[in-house]
């Protein structure tokens, strides 16, 4: 209407633009303002080991090595791709058998919400805590050795990252038959000691096939249930035997320095080749002596190689033990592969994660710490077996010399050369 | 065919564990003549005597010989304790009874044990463990042989308190006829409190001289009870001398098995020679025919 007091058409339509502009901006800035997706302020990352029982020294060394990477992690800003999210250790105790170490995953599991998991050391563990991690569909990542956790069982989430038991068995009897050759000594006899945890189990039975292929004897084949209480029968069998060498299995630093004491005790004195980290830690110094280790070397899934000696500076002044094993380096390694595939994933879902691991190739950083790590990068293949190249993981041999073990093998990782065991 | 030196070894060696064995099956067979009781717990006090063992000699450098004369007395006490306290009320119920109070006094000791000192196996660290005597080829381990020792001097010391002594031969009357030894004036109440606590004190003191040589946990007492039992029965019940043989028997078949079987086996070649000795003389070695 026309009038005195009628806005002027202009003045409306002016009136009206600004109103359409403030709205739309106001709209515009309370979109570009919404926090993007729930908050990550931490990542839960699971640890199932042993603290108690037998093979709780273990458990405490991996501890060790997932704690100092999380320390790295965090100190430098946490998880970028999820705002700076810090890493958070949750760890709980597996105790002394496959059952408790399972009921103690499936507890993490559903009470904690953890991201992604890792554990539990002994073989025979790792098998049941990885079948409720498949179940559960939460990425899992192991150290341990038997074949049966990756080879042939079809599961998506589980990432083995050391050399299978059966591959260990054939490169610690070549190293054998090598270094006797070297030296001009006669192998033919062979005893081999082991308890029946999974990993060990492996190694025996391809040991078993390949000792008589190569024209060898097995003269004593001791097999027994840890804990050992008394090792007399096997050091008696073993010495009876008469054997050239020793092929060693006790997996737990208890059951190990008691026979290995009762062979001091009973004058045997024998090149002895183990599997398993458990024969390299720095105990066997005041628990058995360093003479006595002098020579003794075991095949591992990891060990602290050439080029990452700042490393170990760090680790041993943080936690006092003189030098560093498979269990810290492979734990701290699987720490900074969560970290990476997080990165690269960019969110916490678990099946996202598991992708990214599956597929992931890390070509530098800590995690390459891992034998062929530097030179071919961290892989996986289809059965979250780690490959290296085109092979699959390879072990590091490990030597005793001068009451510290040392990697020997392969050449480029050593950081001693190796000497004949005995 | 077994070399000849391995098999002497294992001889020695199973004679040695034996007579340890023996005295451990002691105080079960004197509790068992007397009272009518199986004391499931037995071992389980062996168990808690072998942490006592450890603890003074990691805290107070003890020598485990020496705190023989501690835990010994100690665990006399604490048997009649056990005695006055739980096991006199069931005394005259039915053996399930007996069965079930010493079965559950078994599971608390464990669960205590367990809870307070955790599942870490420990040890007793001395020289002895570790270093053997050689006799000609053979080789004896230096704590078998003063467990050993140490075993047979309580066996003989026992041996003569219950021949010897007045206390002694009032326990050996309760034991064949409870209700003669009444008539004849015997504190039949006061028997069983020292039974039951040289029972205790006996198992002990095996406790002290086995943790020279074997790893401690809570649940240690498994490894011997079976053991125990199986020697009992095998020396015949409330027999002395036939504990003792029934503990050699055990450690001799144990130890000679793991020539031709696996170490896990051997406790199987124990009770198929506990059966096979019973098929011939049901009430072992040494028993007489009890009712």
């Amino acid at each position: 209407m026309r009038g005195r007091d009628a806005i002027s058409k202009t003045i409306a339509t002016l009136i009206i633009a600004v109103i359409i502009v403030a709205v739309a901006g106001g709209i515009a800035v309370y979109y570009a303002t919404l926090p993007t997706g729930p908050v990550v302020k931490e990542v839960k990352i699971g640890l199932v080991v042993p603290l108690t029982g037998p093979w709780a020294l273990q458990g405490m060394y991996k501890k060790q090595g997932a704690e100092l990477a999380i320390e790295e992690i965090n100190a430098a800003g946490g998880i970028k791709s999820l705002g700076g999210a810090k890493l958070v250790l949750v760890v709980t105790d597996a105790g002394t058998t496959a059952e408790s170490a399972a009921s103690a995953a499936e507890r993490l599991i559903t009470t904690e919400g953890i991201v992604a998991g890792i554990g539990a050391w002994l073989s025979s563990f790792t098998l049941a805590v990885t079948e409720v991690a498949e179940r559960y569909k939460v990425p899992w990542l192991t150290l341990s050795f038997a074949d049966s956790i990756t080879k042939g069982r079809g599961f998506k989430y589980v990432f083995q990252t050391s050399a299978y038991s059966s591959d260990m068995a054939v490169l610690a009897l070549d190293m054998l038959l090598e270094l006797a050759k070297a030296q001009g000594v006669t192998i033919k006899r062979i005893a081999l000691v082991g308890d029946n945890t999974a990993a060990i189990v492996f190694f025996m039975k391809a040991l078993r096939e390949l000792i008589p292929a190569k024209g060898l004897e097995i003269v004593t084949d001791q097999v027994f249930t840890p804990p050992l209480a008394d090792a007399t029968p096997i050091a008696l069998a073993v010495k009876a035997a008469k054997p050239h060498a020793v092929f060693y299995g006790a997996t737990n630093f208890p059951d190990s320095s008691l026979i290995l004491r009762k062979f001091k005790e009973l004058d045997i004195t024998l090149p002895i080749i183990g599997i398993g980290a458990w024969l390299t830690t720095p105990e066997y110094v005041a628990g058995v002596g360093a003479d006595l280790m002098e020579g003794i070397m075991a095949v591992t899934g990891s060990h602290l190689t050439k080029g990452w000696e700042r490393l170990e500076e760090k680790y041993v002044s943080k936690y006092g033990k003189p030098f560093m094993i498979q269990d810290v380096v492979s734990t701290y390694a699987h720490i900074w592969i969560i970290k990476e595939a997080l990165e690269k994933a960019g969110t916490i879902d678990r099946t996202v994660l598991r992708d990214t691991i599956s597929k992931i190739h890390i070509t530098s950083g800590p995690a390459t710490i891992l034998p062929g790590g530097s030179k071919y990068g961290i892989r996986f293949n289809e059965e979250g077996h780690r490959i290296v190249g085109d092979r699959p993981a390879y072990p590091v041999i490990v030597q005793w010399q001068g009451g510290k073990s040392w990697a020997v093998y392969p050449l480029e990782d050593a950081t001693r050369p190796v000497k004949w065991p005995k | 065919m077994a070399d000849p030196i391995y098999v002497l070894q294992s001889i020695a060696t199973g004679l040695l564990l034996g007579g340890v064995y023996g005295l451990t099956a002691l105080g079960l067979s004197i509790i068992f003549g007397v009272m009518n009781i199986v004391n499931f717990a037995q071992g389980d006090f062996m168990m808690l005597a072998m942490y006592a063992t450890f603890f003074l000699y990691t805290l107070f450098g003890v020598f485990p010989l020496v705190s023989l004369l501690i835990v010994i007395p100690l665990f006399f006490v604490m048997g009649i304790g056990v005695q006055k306290f739980i096991i006199n009320r069931v005394i005259d119920k039915p053996p399930m009874t007996h069965l079930l109070i010493t079965l559950g006094l078994s599971i608390v000791l464990q669960n205590v044990a367990l809870a307070i000192f955790k599942a870490d196996p420990r040890s007793v660290i001395t020289p002895l463990a570790t270093t053997a005597i050689s006799l000609g080829p053979l080789y004896l381990n230096q704590a078998h042989v003063v467990a050993f020792i140490s075993a047979l001097i309580m066996t003989f010391i026992v041996s003569m308190f219950l021949n010897r002594t007045y206390f002694g031969k009032a326990i050996r009357a309760t034991a064949d006829d409870r209700e003669a030894a009444m008539l004849m004036g015997i504190n039949i109440d006061r028997v069983y409190l020292v039974t039951f606590g040289l029972g205790i004190a006996l198992v002990s003191g095996a406790g002290v001289l086995v943790s020279l040589y074997y790893p401690i946990s809570p649940a240690v007492a498994w490894d011997f009870i079976v053991l125990m039992f199986v020697a009992v029965v095998l020396g015949g019940l409330g027999s002395v001398k036939g504990a003792l043989v029934g503990g050699i028997i055990v450690g001799l078949v144990q130890s000679v098995s793991t020539i031709w079987l696996t170490i896990d086996l051997r406790n199987i070649a124990v009770f198929a020679a506990f059966v096979i000795i019973l098929l011939l003389k049901p009430s072992g070695l040494f028993g007489v025919k009890r009712e």
